[in-house]
């Protein structure tokens, strides 16, 4: 969860988190998104935008991973320094939770930003996606790489957006993009049952991973919308969200 | 060409192969036409009709003296005219060569499987034991016609046929479920008239409860690959898949009023 | 493991789950009534569902399961990886089916007109049909012509593509990657037996592959190799060359299937010693289908063994038959535990005892009746019964030979007593197939057993298990009673009547022309010639 939060504006959105770690995915994401009539044009103004950062305490007993098999797959195998371990749940070694999915949730709905032109490039190397998770704009191009140089597939099965399932045998490049917002998309490789990646879909650029380290950081666009947003923390597996407040009363520290 | 068909040979070989075309490839295309099913006619069938078509042919250019003479003309001069003695060659020897290799093909060992005589619908028993107590199948109606809601019956029919009979039976009802080829005989047919639409509900119940092992002798009971579904299936639970069959199928159980005793006569 | 957070706020995350789910569910049918909804009701729901979630009542019954319509992920298309289908695609596998699974076609009986409304209203339980341009099929150009070297070309970009992680070396679906496999509903699937090709879902030919190989088959682990091509890693005649290189794995014909299997008579060789001796090369094949053993409980609905080709041949004191069928796997193979796990827990705990714990062989039983019949009547064709008894040579991966057995029913066999066993087995497993070999004097001093006899059908059935699919005891593959016929020396008549035949036609030809002839010299000729008849 969000501990040491830092809101240096006010903020009028709804913050989410989406543990997007080893879980199904689901097909609950925001799917009605860019259906304002009256969109503003708001592109992020750098010298007002505020930012949020925090980390995603894990309290209880760390999950212990499953080690993965890749003695089929030795280019693979011998890019990994230990032994490689799925990725559902990834505890960093401070108790924080990495590959923790935090967007904005609510509260951008009247305004338009820009889609990127930058692509955002997802490796799969080691047979392993690099990153985990990403967050990307809608319509704004993932670049799907091919590190290994064996066969990987791509199949993407997202249920707001049309999925794909791309064959990449060898070291190549591939890009494809999501036309809705969708939290989450997973990503499978079927050649490598273990394979698995989860793309967050938004409409807006505020958006987050958590690292191996321990912060998620939101650059957030202060708006003339009320002060009391909502935040929501997404936890575990996908099962549900946790919805947070998020005004001027958090102090930085508090945990939720 | 039209010399050669003025010429009564011309015309009987003309005939015999359009007659030889019409009944082997051609038949088989007609009663579609009027909306029956259709096969191929077996050869046995073909040679009777040929034979037929020649006797035919024979008879016309005999009936005449002066066609029968003309008719046989070609013949006798491929018998007999010094010029032709290359055809003559031909025919003496291959003429012998054909009919040696249809005597082989008749004699050679064949390796057909057993012709298999089977009734359909053998005569139903008077009675039979179901799940511990018995049932006259004589005169018995199915109950569900007469109590609580057709609807439910049917809907619950619906579930019990796919959950159990779609596999040999098909969802079309037709025989034709994904695993139909692998049996002999293959599963009936509903859509058939030829099947349910003869039978009383009684009777059907009593082929769904017994199954396979149930049939008597001249139904061939150990090449039967339905099963008896007493063993899985409650009174009810037979009765509504009854109901089911006759409603998607779109045919009506013979009723006991109609030719009593006549319903398992195929 | 627990994640611990404090919900705070005025929304609570189950009003937000709520919220989630009310707009997930809103996307469902638009309310079209007419023919397409009847004709779907009364044919289709039953496996699809009356709201076109592909969990009609029979969906248990069956793996795969029927497509869930509100995904609008369709596996046979026109159209790029991703897309929607055009309506000719939907309209395809109503009238023609899909052959790996229990979707029949519908062609023989449904009217033109319903079918087409099936596809306007199977488009209405997805949202994504109606928004934005309609679907474009894809140009996929002219098949290259076939050659050996298209073959060799093929064979490469096979390896190139690695095809065979899934589908297997020779394409027998036995690729490390096999075990693993999962659809759109997260339910196990089966890599294609590239050998079989007269049950592709889209079709066998050449083209057909082709299409599959540059659309992918969306809802599957089956990917699209368009970026491939895009990306100027193989041509696009490269990709034919796979497509024709998939089609050659695959007879040139799909098996009919054969009443009788016949046993040739060896008269100047040795019968065969072991499976993969080439002298079966040399003899007729015939293929049995087999099915899921549905008819006594606990019953079977996914069998993985799905046909044997069976040969035989004898040399008047034996016989021997050689038996050839897919396979992905050696059971018991560790890999494929966690797929065995997972079939058995979808398709076997609904009746009877549960599936055998354990590790669990590969089985094959070839059933005879225990005596030729002389009438019609033989023993039951599932294992017999009280009354008639059947005769077996049962195998299994785990123990070297065969046992001979009698059985009385399925599951009941009893061994014959160790001194009457004289069958022997040789078995091979490579690539994903199967090759056992069982020989046999034709006649035994046993009473208990079958003494074969020569020039007439026999009856004979045939039993197959998967261990790793989760299969042992009454959870199996079954054929129905088919026959072998041990062929006899050829009659010498076989021989004299065709040379008679020949001999009196001939006879009778020369006499008829040499009559004609003396007559035509002694002028009794009495018809006019016609001059100008050549």
């Amino acid at each position: 969860m969000f501990d040491g939060i830092d809101l240096k504006k006010v903020l009028a959105a709804t913050v989410a988190v989406f543990i997007a770690t080893g879980c199904g995915g689901g097909g609950d994401g925001g799917g009605d998104s860019g259906g304002g009539a009256a969109a503003v044009e708001n592109p992020v103004d750098a010298a007002t935008a505020g930012n949020i950062s925090g980390s995603i305490a894990f309290e209880g007993d760390a999950p212990a991973m499953q080690t993965i098999d890749m003695e089929e797959e030795p280019v693979c195998a011998d890019k990994h320094a230990s032994t490689p371990m799925t990725e559902d749940v990834v505890v960093n070694d401070n108790g924080t939770l990495a590959n923790v999915f935090v967007y904005v949730k609510e509260g951008l709905e009247s305004l338009q930003f820009p889609t990127p032109s930058q692509p955002v490039m997802l490796d799969q190397n080691g047979c392993m996606y690099r990153p985990h998770v990403l967050g990307v704009m809608a319509g704004q191009d993932i670049t799907i790489k091919n590190s290994d140089g064996l066969l990987h597939n791509i199949n993407a099965s997202p249920t707001e957006n049309r999925g794909f399932n791309m064959s990449q045998p060898v070291a190549m490049e591939g890009t494809r993009s999501f036309r809705v917002a969708e939290v989450m998309v997973p990503l499978r490789c079927d050649v490598h049952g273990w394979m698995t990646a989860y793309i967050g879909v938004l409409d807006h650029p505020f958006h987050a991973v958590s690292g191996g380290d321990d912060v998620a950081r939101l650059a957030c666009q202060r708006t003339d919308q009320p002060a009391d947003g909502t935040l929501v923390f997404r936890p575990a597996l996908g099962l549900h969200d946790r919805v947070e407040p998020c005004s001027g009363e958090h102090s930085p520290g508090k945990t939720l | 060409m039209g010399k050669h068909l003025r010429h009564p040979l011309g015309q009987s070989v003309t005939v015999l192969v359009a007659a030889y075309l019409l009944i082997k490839f051609g038949i088989v295309y007609l009663p579609p036409l009027i909306g029956i099913a259709s096969a191929p006619l077996p050869s046995s069938v073909v040679l009777q009709y040929m034979i037929t078509v020649i006797v035919g042919l024979l008879l016309w250019v005999s009936d005449n003296e002066e066609r029968w003479a003309k008719f046989k003309q070609p013949m006798h001069r491929v018998m007999v005219d010094p010029e032709q003695k290359v055809a003559r060659a031909v025919l003496l020897l291959a003429t012998p060569l054909l009919v040696a290799f249809v005597t082989f093909d008749r004699v050679r060992p064949s390796v057909a499987a057993p012709v298999s005589f089977r009734s359909i619908h053998p005569a139903p028993p008077g009675q039979i034991d179901f799940q511990g107590r018995t049932l006259r199948l004589t005169g018995l109606e199915n109950p569900l016609r007469s109590r609580g809601s057709e609807d439910e019956h049917l809907e619950e029919g619906k579930r019990i046929y796919y959950q159990n009979c779609v596999a040999c039976h098909g969802d079309g009802l037709a025989g034709l479920g994904h695993y139909s080829q692998g049996f002999n005989p293959v599963p009936l047919s509903f859509q058939d008239v030829g099947t349910i639409a003869q039978l009383t509900e009684s009777v059907v119940f009593w082929r769904i409860a017994k199954g396979g092992p149930g049939l008597p002798n001249e139904g061939g009971p150990w090449n039967s690959a339905m099963p008896a579904w007493e063993d899985f299936l409650s009174e009810d639970d037979i009765w509504a898949v009854i109901m089911f069959l006759y409603e998607q199928a779109g045919h009506s159980p013979r009723t006991w009023g109609e030719e009593p005793g006549e319903e398992g006569g195929h | 493991m627990r994640i611990l957070g404090v919900v705070k706020g005025q929304l609570g995350a189950a009003a937000v789950l709520a919220l989630f789910l009310l707009g997930a569910g809103a996307g469902g049918v638009s309310g079209q009534e007419g023919l397409g909804k009847t004709t779907y009701d009364k044919w289709c729901s039953g496996c699809h569902g009356v709201d076109g979630d592909g969990r009609g009542v029979a969906a248990e019954y069956m793996l795969p399961r029927p497509r869930d319509f509100t995904l609008a992920l369709y596996q046979i298309r026109t159209t790029a990886s991703g897309e929607l289908p055009t309506d000719a695609d939907i309209r395809r596998i109503i009238d023609v089916g899909m052959p790996t699974t229990t979707m029949p076609g519908w062609e023989d009986l449904l009217s033109e007109a319903e079918r087409d409304a099936l596809v306007d209203y199977l488009k209405t339980f997805s949202r994504f049909f109606g928004q934005g341009d309609e679907p474009q099929a894809i140009d996929f150009g002219r098949a290259t012509k076939v050659s050996d070297a298209v073959l060799t070309e093929g064979r490469e970009q096979y390896q190139v593509m690695e095809c065979f992680k899934c589908h297997g070396e020779f394409g027998r679906g036995d690729g490390t990657s096999a075990t693993t496999l999962e659809d759109a509903g997260s339910f196990p699937i089966r890599a294609a037996d590239l050998t079989e090709n007269w049950k592709f879902n889209g079709g066998g030919s050449v083209e057909d592959i082709f299409r599959r190989l540059r659309t992918g088959l969306d809802g599957t682990p089956m990917p699209s190799y368009q970026d491939v091509v895009d990306a100027g890693v193989i041509t696009e005649e490269q990709l034919w060359s796979v497509a024709h290189y998939v089609r050659s794995l695959a007879p040139e014909d799909a098996p009919g299937i054969d009443e009788v299997i016949r046993a040739e008579l060896i008269q100047d060789a040795a019968l065969p010693t072991t499976a993969d001796d080439p002298a079966w090369d040399e003899v007729s094949v015939s293929y049995i289908p087999l099915v899921g053993q549905i008819i006594v409980s606990p019953r079977w609905f996914d069998p993985r063994v799905d046909g044997l080709w069976v040969q035989a041949m004898h040399d008047g004191q034996e016989l021997a038959m050689r038996i050839r069928w897919s396979d992905p796997s050696q059971s018991p193979d560790p890999d494929w535990a966690e797929w065995k796990a997972r079939i058995i827990d979808l398709m076997a705990p609904k009746e009877g005892d549960p599936p055998e714990a354990g590790p669990t062989p590969d089985r094959l039983v070839v059933q005879f009746p225990k005596e030729v019949p002389t009438g019609l009547e033989r023993p039951y064709f599932l294992m017999g019964d009280q009354r008639n008894p059947v005769y077996q040579w049962r195998w299994r991966s785990d123990q070297p030979g065969a046992v001979e057995a009698e059985a009385r029913g399925l599951g009941t066999a009893t061994p014959l007593p160790s001194a009457e066993q004289a069958v022997t087995a040789s078995a091979t497993f490579a690539d994903g197939q199967w090759t056992l070999m069982l020989r046999r004097p034709i006649t035994t001093e046993s009473v208990s057993d079958l003494d074969f006899t020569t020039g007439e059908a026999i009856p004979v059935a045939f039993f197959a298990w998967d261990g790793d699919n989760g299969e042992s005891g009454t959870r199996a593959a079954i054929s129905s009673w088919y026959f072998v016929f041990l062929e006899e020396p050829t009659p010498a008549t076989v021989f004299i009547a065709p040379l008679a035949a020949f001999a009196i036609t001939g006879g009778l030809g020369l006499l008829v022309v040499g009559r004609a002839r003396k007559r035509e010299q002694e002028g009794i000729v009495t018809e006019d010639e016609t001059p100008d008849e050549a």
